[in-house]
């Protein structure tokens, strides 16, 4: 009687289960575009669009063609091209990938964003000293001290 | 009343004599200890019993204090205080065995993670400086040296930042918070701010006013990337193109840029509720002049081709021309393309499409809006009811 019963279950759930299953495969799911390449580096933010969404690039993603790659102020990368050559995108540049183009038409058409009012200028000079601690030279060990003479002084680390 | 007073003056009188008794004996222990403290330190450098700390004189005459400070520290070996004091005493060149032995001493104590921190930049050691700045501004210690931090990263070396950045870390935060003292952009960051991201050191809505702070400064091209990446990495290029979810207006859905106050407004919009589609947009008109647009989204598209969808139904619209779709290139502020005009369905819903070209020069972003189909019906205000649902954008192949 109880096997009976459980075998009447497992032919319920092998119904459901084929019924899912025909279900999912009638789901009509969206045509991938053609892999003409793959990530082969990535840093910082880039992003890839296609024709109804944009997401964040990872490294080893296919290169789908007609997409397009589009660097932020501190992103860049490169895709290796099934036809043999590296596209590279520094900062603040957008990329169509299409199949029907060479490789030299790819670099070609690598356009550039201007960086906008992103990137402010570093303007620490040589003069400008920051000290580590608030307190004055005398102050106790358990209270923040300035060290004297260059101690605590800040070199100029601005890119000249 | 004199005789009153008798006992308390000489209970007075008994207590001075107590304290200066008391006074004597301190002095004279003073002495006696400093004197003892002189001779261990002697002692202690002569024997070398403490080899692992350079407390004995050099040949050259060191200052008074430098000597009672080590005085102390001969009297007690553990004293990190003397130490430090002692490291700040002399020349940063000489303080090197100081400082080592008060980091042995003390290695958590602020002004020794201080002290490693300035000689390591004094020697253009920044690798080696960023781990004490780092502690330093994890535990509240040094606004300044999360300055420090702040410039390293507008210099470019964000890098020497990344190892730290660990979950349940609070300093980078505070690093953030001192960009624009460090004369530069949040953009600088973002590799950092991604990777803080992916490592769960912060969590998405902490970031968002930064995606605003990006849009405001016109670096769109950052701004849209963090947007992608605080939604799990993926954006339609039309988001909440349903109207399901609330506006993220710091962000990149969409905006109510001219909402004025109710009793003044020209046009009251909202999502809504509808008995068959769910959420809508929801646009009332009062007869007043209204703002436009009425309601803008900003796109990251690139040049081609595009298609807008969706439903519309209006009531009673007195507009004469109807509403229209628009966009805008945000490199040159031109009309890239209008729809059609949408009038009157007297309050059935319809299809509307708008077919629209993104030009090479449009820059980062273009603007998707809603406005009336001639500026002046703006101007002269309306009456009546408009409604959007089911939006949808895709690029054209060709």
């Amino acid at each position: 009687m109880k096997s009976r019963f459980m075998i009447g279950r497992c032919l319920w759930f092998a119904a459901a289960l084929f019924l899912s299953a025909n279900a999912l495969a009638q789901t009509p799911a969206p045509a991938p575009g053609k892999v003409i390449g793959k990530v082969t580096r990535v840093e910082g933010l880039v992003t890839v669009s296609d024709t109804k969404g944009i997401s964040r690039v990872a490294l080893n993603d296919p290169v789908i063609d007609r997409t397009r790659y589009v660097t932020s102020s501190s992103g860049s990368v490169t895709l290796k091209m099934d036809q043999g050559c590296d596209i590279e995108l520094k900062p603040n540049q957008a990329l169509t990938v299409e199949d029907d183009r060479t490789c030299e038409a790819l670099w070609a058409l690598i356009g550039s964003f201007g960086a906008g009012r992103a990137a402010a200028p570093f303007l620490v000079g040589g003069s400008v000293i920051l000290i580590l601690g608030g307190g004055g030279g005398g102050g106790t060990p358990d209270t923040p001290v300035t060290p004297p003479g260059n101690g605590g002084q800040l070199p100029d680390i601005s890119p000249q | 009343m004199s005789q009153a007073h008798m006992p308390t003056l000489t209970m007075a009188s008994s207590r001075a004599f107590s304290l200066s008794l008391a006074a004597l004996g301190i002095a004279a222990a003073f002495v006696a200890g400093r004197q003892s403290l002189v001779t261990n330190l002697e002692r202690a450098c002569t024997v070398g019993d403490t080899p692992y700390l350079d407390l004995c004189p050099p040949a050259q005459t060191p200052r008074q204090s430098a000597t009672e400070l080590k005085s102390e520290i001969a009297a007690n070996p553990g004293d990190s205080r003397a130490y430090l004091r002692l490291a700040f005493a002399g020349g940063s060149a000489t303080n090197a065995a100081l400082l080592s032995a008060a980091a042995r001493l003390a290695p958590s104590h602020p002004n020794v993670i201080a002290m490693q921190a300035a000689q390591a930049l004094e020697g253009q050691d920044l690798p080696t400086a960023v781990g004490p700045l780092v502690s330093l501004v994890e535990h509240g210690y040094n606004d300044r040296a999360a300055l420090v931090l702040a410039r390293l990263i507008v210099s470019g070396r964000w890098q020497l930042l990344a190892e730290h950045l660990r979950p349940g870390t609070h300093w980078f935060k505070q690093v953030l918070a001192q960009m624009p003292n460090a004369q530069g952009s949040f953009a600088a960051a973002l590799p950092l701010v991604v990777l803080g991201l992916d490592r769960g050191v912060f969590a998405p809505p902490e970031l968002m006013p930064y995606v605003r702070q990006l849009k405001t400064s016109g670096a769109w091209g950052d701004a849209y990337s963090l947007w992608v990446a605080l939604h799990k990495g993926a954006s339609p290029i039309l988001f909440n193109a349903s109207f399901n979810h609330p506006f993220e207006e710091d962000g990149f859905d969409w905006e109510l840029p001219s909402q004025q106050p109710i009793g003044r407004a020209g046009a009251i919009v909202a999502r809504a509720a509808d008995e068959s589609r769910g959420s809508v947009l929801d646009i009332r008109f009062t007869g007043r002049p209204f703002a436009e647009p009425l309601i803008r989204q900003h796109l990251f598209l690139g040049p081609g081709r595009y298609r807008l969808q969706g439903d519309y139904k209006t009531a009673q619209l007195r507009i004469e021309q109807g509403l229209a779709w628009s966009l805008r290139c945000t490199a040159s502020a031109v009309q890239a393309g209008k729809s059609a005009g949408l009038g009157d369905t007297a309050n059935v819903w319809r299809p509307f499409e708008f077919v629209f070209s993104v030009p090479q020069d449009c820059g980062w972003v273009a603007t998707l809006q809603l406005e009336a189909f001639a500026p002046l019906d703006a101007t002269l205000g309306s009456r009546g009811r408009a409604s959007f649902s089911a939006l949808a954008l895709q690029k054209l192949e060709h």
